[in-house]
Order: structure tokens, then C-alpha cells, then sequence
């Protein structure tokens, strides 16, 4: 997952870096410089950019607070420092701002300087959904420029054509405002022209609105205030992370159609995305590449450049740097790269190493890597790794199996007790077909390690008799390896004997098993169960009075995932649920079954009366709702009648057969043809979809009309908990229902019949 | 043959001293236009979804829950509801999620259950509909997501086949009395058990291979009804409720009670006891004080007692299966989200 990368690209933060970044103590230290003099905040301000140089609004306060006391020279000052890193609209405003008031008074010359402080602020932010309000300013301040002459005022003329087209073609806030002020314009200038003009435009336009409401769906997720903190695992820095990369996926889609400023469009996001995750690695990764993969290698540098800036501790960032430059050609520079990897002999770790040696193989040939792995272990961080690396290299590239055999062999004097050295060793001895001196290898090393460390290398030793060995070589490492081990936690004291377990191992090969799935899951519950049997007593004598834990440690732990396997259903133990199965017969086997079934069955069986029928018919042609066209058929006088119909307690009237009279007699539609002859389509058991369940139990009406709405629903609410009238009902219970729901609202005393036992057996008193 | 005892659950290492339950932060999610009954956290704990009186269920996400309750959240307000499904007839009684695919199934009281693929934007009704013959209380997936379980007015739970809609019973059901109708049934974490929790206020454990009763505990709530009954991770226990105003844990081996959670009163509403994410805490619901009850679930000390903040008592509790976060339903038809403070 996305997240994921990103939190494991993270830098470990030590505690007072993580202060350092405290975001609440900025902010008040930000307020508090707001109330002071310039003299005193300044510092402040300073030390607050020292730690979050790329936070636009404290660059914004600061630079405020010098042009209040007219400070131009610090003021010139700080924005040559911010402008270009912070692409924030507001800071860059202040900058017009003071532009404009510094060229006020200085005539055609000052007009000039303003006009190219616009452009150059145009070209960097003018991309920015914000922008709309540069746009005006500039297009205002270029109209308001005075005209001397017919041709200087068609220069002008052209200058704010130029900009407006600019302007309705980027997506920004105020897209629609800039168009009409445009239309406006060209109307002004020449309705003749206007018309061609426009409607050239007029799709352009159409096309950067339309991107402007989808960009800024991605642009409201992002939170502009936010202070570049290193990532942390919060939900809300996460969502900031996802927030951006959306949206740099948007740009990089080059929605607007556009073929040269999309890259640039691009460039403008990431470059702002980089203010706020700043110490992101995987957003400096990402925006080098892309500039790599576009071409622009040096854009590329510029960038890897400015991320170790911001994370000067990033190997991660140095390797990917140095591979850039590797792979132009530009070996000085990747060299300089791995040696500030190296940095000082003190932390130099084994990997860095491995890779510097690796890099002068590829760039400086053998000699040179051979010369610094000389020196290389020498040094304190030089591990096992470092050894196997350079002898794998010798022995892969440089196909020089005796200088890689006598560096492991160099290897041993220092990696003895190394057991994944020893692994490491024997592999590339089984390379060279070995075996004599594998085995000594395998030898040595068992006399020395102690038993704890030594499994491995038995596993691998029985491993390789296997491959190399014959059959007696093979059991006797075997039968040592068990003796050897009988000690350990790793195999118990029953292990000592040849189990089956064993004869599976070493008659599979690769990914075959001489066995199925399933029997090792029998062997592997088997060996825990034998694991166990000692400790079952103690085992309950644990969770005696409490405890909803099992704490039986590792070996327990280790068999989880084998018991974790689900276990299915056998449906063959159970009998299958059909009520239409059972109906009017002996139900299987006990008692209790049939008790449970012949409610239902009984029911079904009722269902079968001629009344009820049509909507049988209908429902099986599939539609659930066709039984509320039953009742939608129904004359309104009739539902009148039947809403005014008193609830009544105790032995009903018989309102079947007045309803089957009224539904027969009144049903307009050629519904009611189908009527006849239904029983024994219903026996034929249609349904075809699903099963005997759904398919018998189509044949009650279930859907029904809810004539009394959510208020309804409301009363019905809590009575599952109210007490039910548990004498059997002696009808049709199916009908009484369909007869209460026409009642609708008015038969609120009906709430004590439940409708989900409806179906179930009131006629055997089961209700809830 | 019950797969009993076999795991260990992580995290609970310390026995004897009452943990405190950290400090949870509430907010009001969204509104049904009726009584929200029920809420289920899907297995991965990314979604939850909850279903009313009003016959809709509403899915949520809990990134976008967790990213309203944001205290500096965006001034565009986030919309945690993502879908909403309207096909039921009658009130919701239950929900589960599949354990692996973009499903959600719904029981309710128009006698169906429903599926609804909520990888589809929009989808608002459901792509297969299950037919029961009773009032469908409580619904849950079988681990494999092959099998569903449905716990209705009948005594006996409904085995369904996904993929053929085939329904199964046990073959050899206990005698079970009139007032046998199910209140909930959920399965254990290999699906080797399912419990049923029933009206007559007993506990049945069913062995998730044969569907053969493997113990009643008959009376557990006495004559009270049992409303929830679920497993622990490790399947070694069944934690239960019932309108006795009890919950209780049940060692699954012997059939023995071994912790009861007293001190909350819920004699009305088909009320809830569930575990917090670790199963460190138990968590319910006081009806009379309007109030979320917290325990620790191995000492059987109450740690917290916190209004509900919802008008009237909660109908449901809903604990996150991957996080310490959980969501109550209200009969004022409201949907809370409840989540630790970090």
C-alpha cells in the first residue's frame, strides 16, 4: 500500500528532532515575533526559516515586518532567499506589492521593472489555483499604463490580449470572472473581432474550467498551512501524503490536453508539494525521476541536489542520486556520492562497503576493487558480508574461482562463528561441485559453534547429503543432526526418533510432496498434539477462574497458522432446509426436527389455497414487486374499506373469503387470468434461479406493500421485545398479516402479532 | 470434533491488575431517518456500516471518518457515508461484511437476506437476495466467505450455501423450546464453531462442520433473553449478554462461566457486549444511565462508565476489529464514532 512506502521510507527521528519539528510551539513563537520590533523578531523569524525553510507564511510575516519599517535592502534580501523555493501566491503578492511600491514613482522606467516583476511572478506562479487575482492585478496594471500615441495604444492593446488569453486558459479560482472580463474586452476593442477571437478561445476555456472543477476537488484535500514536518505515522499526515500524490497523479495525467506547459504544470505542483513534504524522500525521489525520465538529466541533479539538502542524512536519496549520475556517465560526481556515503571511517557501515566496492568494479575495474576491499577490511564495520560480496564478485564477474575461494577462506580466520557465513561458504562451494571440501567445511564448523547456533547448518548439512550424499551418508547426518539438536527448544525429546516427518523431507523435491496437503496438516496437528500432552493439565489449570488468554508462549504461537485454517461446512451431515419438502409429511428422524419444520410446511400448504395464487404466478416470473401490483391493482375503495375495517381481538371474522370475493371480483388487469390451474404450477417448483428455499418460499407473498410508511415501522420498532400473543391464530397467517398491513396505521394493536413469525408457526404457538 | 483452544491471543500478558481503557474522543456520524439498529466493522477494519428502522444501511469509511474528526479538519466538510443502500422492506436486523470481497449482506425483517456489492459507486440496491422463510435476525459469514449463517425466528440457524443459495440445517437439532428464536449467531475465527444466542436465554455452541449442537448452555441469562453471544480470536471463550442485565464469558472446553461483567443495566434493548480490539476490555451498554460500559475483561472490573451522548440509550456497540475505535446506533437514530485519543 501506498502509505506503507511511505512510512518506511522514513528517516528515524531521534527525540529532539522530533521537538525540533514541534508544529505548536512554532506557531507561538510565530505569533509571539507578530508583537515585536523588527530588531527582536527578526531573529526569531531566522530561526523558525532555519527550521522550516520552505513555510511561505513565516517568510510572508517576515518579510511584511520589514516593509513595514521600509527596509528595502533586508527586504530585496529575503526574497531573493524564499521567492523561488516558496511557490505560494500570497508571498509572491507581497512581492508585487513591494515591486510596485518601489517603482511607483520612477516613471516609464519603474513601469517597465513592474511589468517584468509580473512576468517573472506569472511564470512561477501563474499555474497556482489561486492565481485568478495576479491575473486581474496584472492585467489591471497593464491597462492603466499610459498611451502616448494610437500606436502605443495598440501596444497595449496586444500586451492585455496576451495576458487575458493567458489568464482563461490556466484553472484558477476565478477562471469564469476572468473570461467574462475578457469578453468584455474583445467587445470593447472591436465587435468584429470579437466574435472570431472568442469563439477561438471559447473551447480552450470551456476545457480549463472543466479541469479547474476537477482539480480543485484534489486542491481542497491538501492543507495549506500545514508546517513541513518530517512524515509521522499520523492518520492526518497520511492523508496530506495521499492528498498530494492524487493530485500529482492529476497533473501528470496532463488533463488540459496541453503539450508544452503540462511539464511545466507538473514541475509547478511538485515543486509546491515539496514545500509541504519536505522531508518526504519519496516525493524528491519521485520528482527526479520524472524530470530523468522526461530527459532533463541536469533538472534531475538539481533536484537529488536540493533533497540531500533537506535530507542530508538520506542514503536512500544518496544511492539513488549516485545512480543517476552513474548511469549518465558522470562517474567523478557518483564517486564523490558513495564516498560521502562512507563518510567517516567511524560510521561507515558494512553495506556501504559492499556498494563502493561494487560501484569501482562496474566504473574503475577489478584492480580498484580489489585495492579497496583491501583497505575495507580494515575497518571496524567490515562484517561476513563484505567478505561473501567481494568473493561472490571475483567469482561471478571476474570468473575467478580461486581468489573468491581464498577470500572466504581469508573469510574463516575472522567468521568462524558466523553460522551464516559458514552457509554462505558451503553455497559457493556447492557452485564449484565441492563436495570433499564442503563437508570439511560443514565439519569445522559443527566442532566449533555451539549447539544453539549450529541448526542451520545441520539443516543445510542434511540438506546437501541429500543432494550430494548416498543413502547411508544421508541418514547417519541425519541420525547426528538429531543427537546433536536433542537438546534444543527447536526439536523436542521425542525427535529423537526417525519420524515420518523426516521420510517426507527427504523424499520431496522442490514444490512436490510425496504426501497430500492434507497429511502434512494431520502430521504437523499430530506433532503439536505430542508437544502438548504434558502440558494440557497445566494448560486448563491456567485459565482456571479467568483469563481469556492463552499464554502458552512460542510453540503454541507457531502452530496458529495451522490451526487458523478455516474449516468448511460439511453439508453432507446436514439435511437440507425445504419446507415445501416436508409438507404434509413425516419430517426426518426426531422429533424436534419435525417440530422445528412443520410450521412452515403447514403454512406452505395453506399457501396452496386458489386465493393467493396469482401473485404465486407472478413472483415465479421473477419480479419481487409483483405482488405490489396486486395490491396497487387494487380499487382505492376497496383499500378505503379495508383501512376502515375495526382491528379486532380474539377470533376473527373469516376475511379470507371477503377478500378473495374482493380480489376476484375486482382485479382489472389480466392478472387475475392467471389464477386458474396455479396449484400445480406451483408443484412443478419453478424458481429456476435459486435454490428449493428461495424458490419454495417465492410462493409466499413476502414483499409487501408498506402502506403505513416509517411511522409504521416506527411502532414496529421495539416489538420484538414486547411480549407476543402466543395463542395460535386460526387462520391463515399469512392472510391476517396481508389484512393488518392494509389497516395500515390505523391497527396499531396489530403490533402484538409479529410479522416475522408470520410464516414460521403461529399455528403451533412458536411465535418469537 | 470443536477445534477448541488452540491459539493464543496476542497482547494480554499481564493478569491481575485492572488496566485503565484510554480516553476515547466521540462524534456524531450521521442520521437514519428511523432508529439505527445494528453496525458491523468489515474484517479489515477500513469499513463500517450500519442499518436502521428505516430499511437503508449506510456504509462508511473509517479513513474519512477518521479525517472529519480531524480537529483542523478542512473547512469542506468530509462525507464519511460512501454508500447507501435502500432494498429492505422492514427494519435491518443485522450486518456482515465478507471476509475477502467488496460485499455486504444484510438480514432484516422482511424475511430476506440481501447482498450489496459496495465496489460499485452506484449500486444502491442488492445484486442477490437470499429468501428466508423467518424474520432474519442475525447474519454472518462463514470465514471462507463460501457459507453464510443466519440466526432467525426459527430455533435452528440457516446454513446457506453462497453460491447456490442451498440451505442447510443441523441434522440433529437439540430439543429446543417455543421461545427458541435467535438473536444472533456468529462464527469463531476458523469457522469451526458458531454460537447462537436465543430468546429462551441459552447459548448454544454448534460445531461449524457438522452444524451438530455441541453444547447448550441452557439458561445462561436464566429465563432473560440472550441478545449477543461472540467468540474470542482464540476461540477458547464466548462472551454473551442477555436482558438479565448480565454479560458473561463462557470457557468454550467445559461449558464453565468464567467471568461475569456486572453492574450495567440493559433489560429492554437486544444490547450488545463485545471486545475491544485486543479483547482487553469488554464493552456494553447501561440502558437506565444512558451510558457506555467498559471493563476489563480479565478481571471483570468496570474501568469506565461514559454518557452515550446519544439521546436515549444505545441500541448497538460495534468495537473496531483493527483498532481501538468503536461506533454505537441509537434509537435517537443516530450513528456515533468513538475513537481513542492519540
Amino acid at each position: 500500500m501506498k502509505l506503507e512506502t511511505q512510512a518506511s521510507n522514513r528517516n528515524p527521528t531521534s527525540l529532539s528532532a522530533v521537538d525540533k519539528y514541534n508544529v505548536e510551539s512554532a506557531e507561538i513563537l510565530a505569533n509571539s515575533a507578530l508583537h515585536l520590533p523588527i530588531t527582536q523578531s527578526a531573529p526569531i523569524y531566522e530561526q523558525l526559516l532555519s527550521i522550516f525553510p520552505t513555510a511561505a507564511k513565516y517568510w510572508r510575516q517576515y518579510v511584511e515586518a520589514q516593509m513595514v519599517v521600509n527596509n528595502d535592502d533586508a527586504t530585496k534580501q529575503i526574497f531573493s532567499r524564499c521567492l523561488l523555493n516558496c511557490l505560494h501566491v500570497p508571498l509572491w503578492r507581497c512581492y508585487i506589492r513591494f515591486i510596485r511600491k518601489a517603482n511607483d514613482k520612477k516613471g516609464v522606467e519603474g513601469q517597465e521593472e513592474t511589468r517584468k516583476a509580473f512576468d517573472f511572478m506569472l511564470s512561477y506562479v501563474g499555474a497556482d489555483i489561486a492565481s485568478g487575482p495576479v491575473w486581474m492585478e496584472y492585467i489591471a496594471f497593464l491597462k492603466s499604463l499610459p498611451a502616448a500615441n494610437t500606436q502605443e495604444e495598440s501596444q497595449r492593446m496586444t500586451a492585455v490580449r496576451k495576458a487575458y488569453q493567458k489568464a482563461i486558459v490556466t484553472p484558477t479560482h476565478h477562471i469564469e470572472q476572468l473570461w467574462r472580463d475578457y469578453e468584455n474586452f474583445e467587445n470593447s476593442v472591436s465587435r468584429q473581432l470579437a466574435k472570431g477571437l472568442l469563439s477561438e478561445y471559447q473551447p480552450k476555456y470551456t476545457s480549463a474550467r472543466a479541469v479547474y472543477r476537477e482539480l480543485k476537488k484534489y486542491v481542497d484535500e491538501i492543507d495549506w498551512n500545514m508546517l513541513a514536518i518530517p512524515p509521522t505515522d499520523s492518520c492526518k499526515d497520511q492523508m496530506q501524503w495521499v492528498a498530494w500524490k492524487r493530485l500529482l497523479a492529476f497533473e501528470k495525467g496532463n488533463p488540459q490536453r496541453i503539450d508544452s506547459a503540462s511539464n511545466k504544470r507538473i514541475i509547478f505542483s511538485y515543486e509546491q508539494c515539496l514545500m509541504y513534504l519536505y522531508h518526504y524522500p519519496d516525493i524528491w525521489y519521485d520528482y527526479a525521476t520524472w524530470h530523468a525520465k522526461g530527459g532533463s538529466m541536469d533538472a534531475a541533479v538539481k533536484v537529488f541536489q536540493r533533497a540531500l539538502k533537506a535530507l542530508p542524512d538520506s542514503e536512500m536519496l544518496k544511492y539513488a542520486y549516485a545512480e543517476l549520475e552513474e548511469s549518465r556517465g558522470a562517474i567523478p560526481s557518483a564517486k564523490k556520492l558513495y564516498e560521502s556515503i562512507l563518510g567517516d571511517a567511524a560510521q561507515t557501515t558494512a553495506l556501504a562497503h559492499i556498494q563502493f566496492i561494487r560501484f569501482l568494479r562496474r566504473n574503475e575495474g577489478v584492480e580498484a576493487a580489489r585495492k579497496y576491499f583491501l583497505d575495507a577490511r580494515k575497518s571496524p564495520s567490515c562484517t561476513y558480508h563484505v567478505y561473501v560480496a567481494y568473493a561472490l564478485m571475483a567469482f561471478c564477474l571476474d570468473k575467478d574461482p580461486k581468489v573468491a575461494h581464498n577470500v572466504f577462506e581469508a573469510g574463516m580466520k575472522h567468521f568462524m562463528h558466523e553460522p551464516l557465513y559458514i552457509l554462505e561458504y558451503a553455497d559457493f562451494l556447492s557452485c564449484l561441485n565441492d563436495d570433499r571440501n564442503i563437508r570439511a567445511l560443514f565439519e569445522r564448523a559443527l566442532s566449533s559453534l555451539p549447539q544453539e547456533e549450529s541448526i542451520e547448518i545441520w539443516k543445510r548439512f542434511t540438506q546437501f547429503e541429500r543432494t550430494y550424499g548416498d543413502l547411508a551418508t544421508m541418514l547417519k547426518v541425519e541420525q547426528r543432526r538429531k543427537e546433536a539438536l536433542s537438546g534444543t527448544s527447536e526439536e523436542g525429546d521425542s525427535a529423537l526418533e526417525t519420524s515420518l516427518q523426516d521420510l517426507i523431507s527427504r523424499y520431496s523435491f522442490k514444490d512436490l510432496w510425496p504426501c497430500s496437503s492434507k497429511d502434512l496438516d494431520h502430521l504437523s496437528r499430530q506433532e503439536w498434539l505430542t508437544k502438548n500432552i504434558g502440558k494440557k493439565v497445566e494448560k486448563s489449570a491456567l485459565s482456571d477462574g479467568s483469563a481469556a488468554t492463552d499464554k502458552s508462549s512460542s510453540a503454541a504461537a507457531g502452530i496458529s497458522a495451522a490451526s487458523l485454517k478455516v474449516l468448511r461446512p460439511d453439508t453432507s451431515q446436514m439435511v437440507i432446509y425445504d419446507p415445501k419438502q416436508h409438507q404434509g409429511t413425516a419430517v426426518p428422524s426426531n422429533t424436534t426436527a419435525s417440530n422445528l419444520s412443520n410450521p412452515v410446511a403447514s403454512v406452505v400448504g395453506a399457501v396452496s389455497n386458489p386465493l393467493l395464487n396469482p401473485s404465486v404466478s407472478m413472483l415465479d416470473s421473477g419480479s419481487a414487486n409483483t405482488f405490489d401490483e396486486v395490491l396497487k391493482a387494487t380499487p382505492p375503495a376497496l383499500i378505503a374499506f379495508l383501512t376502515s375495517l375495526p382491528a379486532v381481538e380474539g377470533p376473527t371474522p373469516n376475511v379470507d373469503i371477503v377478500l378473495s370475493i374482493c380480489l376476484q371480483n375486482d382485479l382489472p388487469t389480466g392478472q387475475a387470468k392467471k389464477s386458474t390451474n396455479l396449484p400445480s404450477q406451483r408443484t412443478t417448483g419453478p424458481a429456476p434461479s435459486t435454490s428449493d428455499l428461495s424458490g419454495s418460499s417465492k410462493s409466499h407473498p413476502i414483499p409487501r406493500r408498506q402502506l403505513g410508511k416509517r411511522k409504521d415501522l416506527d411502532r414496529q420498532e421495539e416489538e420484538e421485545s414486547t411480549t407476543v400473543q402466543s395463542q395460535p391464530l386460526p387462520r391463515d397467517a399469512f392472510r391476517i398479516r396481508q389484512m393488518q398491513k392494509a389497516r395500515g396505521g390505523s391497527a396499531s394493536q396489530t403490533g402484538s402479532v409479529s410479522y416475522g413469525s408470520a410464516l414460521s408457526g403461529d399455528l403451533s404457538g412458536s411465535t418469537c | 470434533m470443536v477445534n477448541v483452544c488452540r491459539e493464543t491471543s496476542a497482547g494480554q500478558d499481564t493478569k491481575g491488575s485492572t488496566k485503565s481503557f484510554p480516553k476515547h474522543e466521540t462524534r456524531h456520524l450521521s442520521e437514519h431517518k428511523n432508529i439505527a439498529r445494528c453496525a458491523r466493522f468489515s474484517p479489515d477494519g477500513m469499513f463500517v456500516a450500519t442499518g436502521s428502522a428505516d430499511t437503508s444501511i449506510k456504509l462508511f469509511e473509517i479513513s474519512k471518518i477518521k479525517q472529519m474528526m480531524l480537529p483542523d479538519s478542512k473547512d469542506g466538510p468530509v462525507r464519511p457515508v460512501i454508500r447507501t443502500f435502500y432494498d429492505h422492506e422492514q427494519p435491518i436486523n443485522d450486518l456482515d461484511f465478507h471476509p475477502q470481497s467488496t460485499v455486504l449482506i444484510s438480514g432484516a425483517k422482511d424475511n430476506t437476506i440481501k447482498f450489496f456489492d459496495f465496489s460499485k459507486a452506484t449500486a444502491k440496491r442488492a445484486f442477490r437476495v437470499i429468501q428466508d422463510t423467518h424474520n432474519v435476525r442475525s447474519v454472518a459469514f462463514h470465514p471462507s466467505g463460501d457459507f453464510l449463517i443466519a440466526g432467525t425466528d426459527h430455533p435452528v440457524a440457516h446454513l446457506y450455501d453462497v453460491n447456490t443459495f442451498q440451505c442447510y440445517l443441523s441434522a440433529n437439532p437439540p430439543e429446543i423450546g417455543v421461545n427458541g428464536a435467535i438473536n444472533q449467531v456468529r462464527y469463531s475465527s476458523t469457522g469451526g464453531m458458531y454460537v447462537t444466542a436465543s430468546k429462551d436465554g441459552a447459548i448454544r455452541l454448534w460445531d461449524g462442520v457438522s452444524a451438530s449442537c455441541v453444547r447448550s448452555i441452557v439458561g445462561a441469562h436464566r429465563t432473560a433473553e440472550a441478545t449477543s453471544a461472540c467468540f474470542t480470536k482464540d476461540q477458547r471463550f464466548v462472551l454473551s449478554c442477555g436482558k438479565d442485565s448480565t454479560v458473561k464469558l463462557w470457557e468454550i472446553g467445559t461449558g464453565r462461566l468464567v467471568k461475569q461483567y456486572l453492574g450495567a443495566t440493559h433489560t429492554q434493548l437486544r444490547c450488545q457486549a463485545v471486545f475491544s480490539d485486543t479483547e482487553e476490555f469488554v464493552l456494553s451498554i447501561d440502558e437506565s444511565s444512558n451510558e457506555i460500559v467498559i471493563w476489563d475483561a480479565l478481571t471483570g472490573e468496570k474501568v469506565a462508565k461514559w454518557p452515550s451522548n446519544h439521546i436515549g440509550s444505545p441500541r448497538w456497540i460495534e468495537h473496531s476489529p483493527t483498532e481501538p475505535a468503536f461506533i454505537s446506533c441509537g434509537t435517537d437514530r443516530s450513528v456515533r464514532f468513538w475513537k481513542e485519543i492519540l
